[in-house]
């Protein structure tokens, strides 16, 4: 293979590297020139204050998104983030105002109901042998039932201001939501590159049959996919509630179209076996400019949804292209 | 109201008469070229095709064969060159436009048939006939009967496809592309799926295409089908024509050595090896299955031998292996290895106990493509260092198999997909001695490899034998097995039907077992 071509003085084993982070970089420049043009185009976008702005407003989607990275890895795919973002943030901040719990112990539970709603999406997925998107479309409206009976619509208001620490806060000059982000972030990749986790995830996208004759137990460790990405979900839901102070029973609705945007703009492929924490970020990274840009250059805010949108056709389609290239090039 | 007849398949095809003369060549190619980034992948070739010719291309895998076929029936554009029907140059206009203008069609070796739909629907598919704008289920079925005439295939066309046994399947393929005028029937291993009888069958179909004057274009890695079926054969290497000749004149080895571009001393190296005590025995393996049910099955794998299973397609090979595996649960039955009881009951713990299945379908079921080659090696083994994968003794672990199994690649960081079939079962077999798998099943082993591969992976299993491991063998080509094995079970109908030793192997007691024929 390749042997007619230009050769860039690398080891194959370094082309083969580059070869499958092709998506990333594409984010990456993608990134980059926007980056660069809103620079130019707003003054007020490099102020160190809209840099965190938004860092801050990707947080959430970057955190749901890792977990929906590991989900779309196994080709599989999670619906319920939104919903479940939400009852998290409710039920945590109920804990919190009519409970009287502790912050932690409220992250905590949030953390929980996210990690339920992923087991029962993982055992719907399994044991049930739903196809993903119709289990966790299932738990889509159920969670978002769930809020609307335990808030009667209402959002819960009246937390005690440490609550707004894990949204609102700072530690050093760093917001936390940044933080927690990094920490979600360095931990998804470890476990996806040097964990049987990760492996196995990879390898179940790849070929789910292969996977299972080579001894792996697929139904646990699918399982303990979509448990993650309900407990990031949770997690998620908890940061937006402490940003605005109070659990919101319309947060997240569609937020899960954003989350596989985040994902798909970064490389995952819907197919499966294929997908980078990294890619991810950058993908979440690139919706949020999208967003501030749209403001700051006062761009009609309905624009953005289109925008978004036609990303994704491209990112898919640049995908589509490569595998193309690559597909013809094995079977000649 | 019919468009395009699906079509005029009642009228028998003569021999095409173009003008008032006889046309010499039905199918011609001149200087043709396709690129694609970084490889020629046809380069310059020129071939003739006659009318009523069985033309074989034979070469190994990447020589170019499918890349031609694509060419042909127009799914890809050629570079440069002429392709000429009937002596006409032709337009390249899409695979449709070469089966129902032209009349060249594919009839592909992964089949391309909707398994949800009929019989008549998929023959007639994009040519349904119509009454008013509504589609018109008599119309198609007569249509389909009379091209299911073609090749001779009584099945009725309100049947779903797939609900018919493989070879019913193909054959329903090569009637879609008898639809039309039929001049060129394009063959991609259409033998591969198939077993001895149904295999006679074929060729008697493809005997009466012929005698109708069309041309069959024939890929085929089973080299004994050259002298068999066809009149010319052009071996292809690299992409280039090495040379064409009359089949009569090839010997199976002159042929190895053309597509090869060496000699091959042995398709089937078989070491002698001193056979020890018994390492496997599955005993009264009983399973109800989907195709077929296993009744009281029991056999014996002894250290250093190789077993063969043969059989029918559907008479229960593959699921004996999977259910003493661990891939299918049985419904009774014991499992012994060396003499201790095991209860397998997920492939997890058949590999704990010491077997390995090589699946039959190695892309389907045995690798994870797009995966790299390290990470298929040590799949069912991750190397781990305080719960996290050590990569270093990864990378070392699939650097040594490499060199062990002579795995041809530049990196091991490159994905499984790039490999040849070969390799790529290479890589399966890596997988599974990292497991220590004292047993292995084989299941079709070659299948889809080519001549040169194909005498490697044989060798390799030879030396995994002569290591003192267990072989089962599964294949429905009985040249495999009466040279590699030293035992041959033979299955029927999801029973033991009979066992032979190697001094009585021969193909005729093997079919008699496999079919229940008398002696």
């Amino acid at each position: 293979m390749g042997s007619g071509r230009r050769r860039l003085p690398l080891s194959d084993a370094w082309r083969d590297r580059l070869r499958s982070a092709v998506s990333q970089l594409a984010a990456a420049g993608a990134v980059v020139v926007l980056f660069v043009y809103l620079s130019f185009a707003s003054d007020a976008f490099l102020s160190a204050n809209n840099l965190f702005n938004i860092g801050v407003q990707s947080a959430v989607v970057a955190i749901i998104a890792i977990g929906m990275t590991m989900v779309i890895i196994t080709a599989g795919i999670d619906l319920s983030v939104g919903s479940v973002a939400a009852l998290s943030g409710v039920l945590g901040t109920m804990m919190v105002v009519e409970h009287g719990a502790g912050v932690p112990l409220a992250i905590v539970s949030g953390a929980v109901i996210g990690a339920l709603a992923g087991l029962v999406n993982g055992l719907l997925v399994t044991q049930g042998g739903m196809a993903p998107f119709i289990a966790t479309l299932g738990m889509l409206s159920v969670a978002r039932g769930l809020v609307y009976i335990v808030t009667g619509s209402v959002a819960v208001a009246g937390a005690p201001q440490e609550f707004k620490l894990l949204g609102q806060g700072k530690l050093g000059a760093l917001p936390i939501p940044i933080l927690a982000l990094f920490v979600v972030a360095v931990t998804g990749h470890f476990v996806l590159t040097r964990t049987k986790l990760g492996r196995y995830a990879y390898a179940m996208g790849s070929n789910i049959e292969a996977a299972r004759l080579s001894g792996i137990p697929v139904k646990r460790y699918l399982t303990i996919v979509y448990i993650i990405s309900g407990v990031l979900a949770g997690f998620g839901g908890m940061i937006a509630a402490s940003r605005v102070n109070s659990g919101q029973p319309n947060f997240g609705i569609g937020l899960e179209l954003d989350v596989i945007a985040a994902t798909v703009i970064g490389g995952a492929s819907l197919f499966g076996g294929e997908g980078k924490v990294i890619g991810t970020l950058l993908g979440a990274l690139l919706i949020a400019l999208i967003r501030n840009g749209s403001v700051l250059l006062d761009i009609n805010t309905f624009y953005q949804q289109v925008i978004i949108g036609v990303i994704i056709w491209i990112a898919v389609l640049w995908d589509r292209y490569r595998r193309r290239a690559t597909s013809a090039l094995m079977q000649a | 109201m019919t468009r395009w007849s699906c079509p005029s398949a009642g009228v028998k095809t003569k021999p095409r008469m173009h003008g008032a003369a006889m046309v010499d060549s039905m199918l011609e190619m001149r200087e043709v070229s396709k690129r694609y980034p970084g490889v020629l992948a046809v380069d310059r070739i020129s071939l003739t095709v006659l009318p009523g010719e069985v033309h074989v291309i034979a070469g190994v895998n990447g020589a170019g064969k499918s890349t031609l076929m694509k060419l042909l029936s127009q799914v890809e554009r050629p570079d440069e060159g002429v392709v000429r029907i009937e002596g006409k140059p032709v337009e390249f206009r899409g695979p449709r436009f070469a089966q129902l203008v032209l009349g060249v069609s594919m009839v592909h070796q992964e089949l391309a048939l909707a398994p949800h739909l009929t019989v008549a629907e998929n023959l007639c598919l994009g040519e349904e006939s119509t009454r008013l704008g509504v589609l018109s289920r008599r119309a198609d079925r007569k249509r389909a009967r009379a091209l299911l005439d073609r090749v001779n295939l009584a099945v009725d066309p309100g049947r779903l496809v797939g609900t018919l046994p493989v070879a019913d399947r193909q054959r329903v393929e090569i009637a879609k592309a008898l639809g039309g005028t039929p001049r060129v029937v394009i063959m991609d291993e259409p033998t591969a799926m198939l077993t001895g009888a149904e295999i006679a069958d074929l060729f008697a179909v493809i005997a009466e295409l012929k005698e109708q004057g069309i041309a069959i274009v024939y890929i085929s890695h089973r080299l004994d089908e050259v002298g068999h079926l066809a009149d010319r054969v052009t071996v292809l290497r690299d992409g280039r024509v090495v040379q064409t000749l009359p089949s009569a004149d090839v010997s199976s080895q002159r042929l190895i050595r053309l597509m090869v571009g060496r000699g091959i001393d042995s398709l089937y190296p078989k070491p002698a090896v001193q056979i020890g005590e018994v390492l496997l025995r599955a005993e009264g393996i009983s399973r109800r299955g989907r195709v077929v049910d296993l009744v009281d099955c029991t056999i014996d794998v002894r250290a250093g031998e190789i077993v063969g299973f043969a059989g029918l397609v559907g008479a229960g090979r593959t699921e004996l292996a999977r259910a003493v595996f661990g891939a299918d649960i049985p419904d009774a039955g014991h499992v012994f290895l060396q003499g201790h009881e095991v209860h397998i009951r997920s492939p997890r713990q058949g590999i704990e106990a010491g077997l390995g299945y090589l699946t039959e379908d190695r892309q389907g079921e045995g690798l994870a493509l797009q995966l790299p080659i390290d990470q298929n090696i040590t799949l069912a083994n991750v190397p781990l260092r305080f719960g996290v994968i050590d990569l270093p003794k990864e990378r070392e672990t699939a650097l040594s198999w490499r060199n062990r199994l002579g795995i041809r690649t530049p990196s091991i960081k490159s994905p499984v997909r790039a490999l040849s079939g070969g390799n790529q079962q290479k890589v399966v077999v890596a997988k599974w001695l990292e497991t220590k798998s004292q047993v292995l099943f084989f299941d079709e082993p070659a299948r889809g490899i080519d001549v040169g591969a194909k005498a490697e992976i044989f060798d390799l299993i030879g030396r995994l034998a002569s290591e003192g491991r267990g072989i089962v063998v599964i294949s429905s080509y009985l040249p495999e097995l009466i040279n590699m094995c030293d035992r041959i079970i033979v299955l029927r109908a999801g029973r033991i039907a009979g066992e032979l030793a190697r001094e009585h192997f021969s193909e005729e007691r093997v079919m008699q077992l496999a079919t229940g024929s008398a002696v």
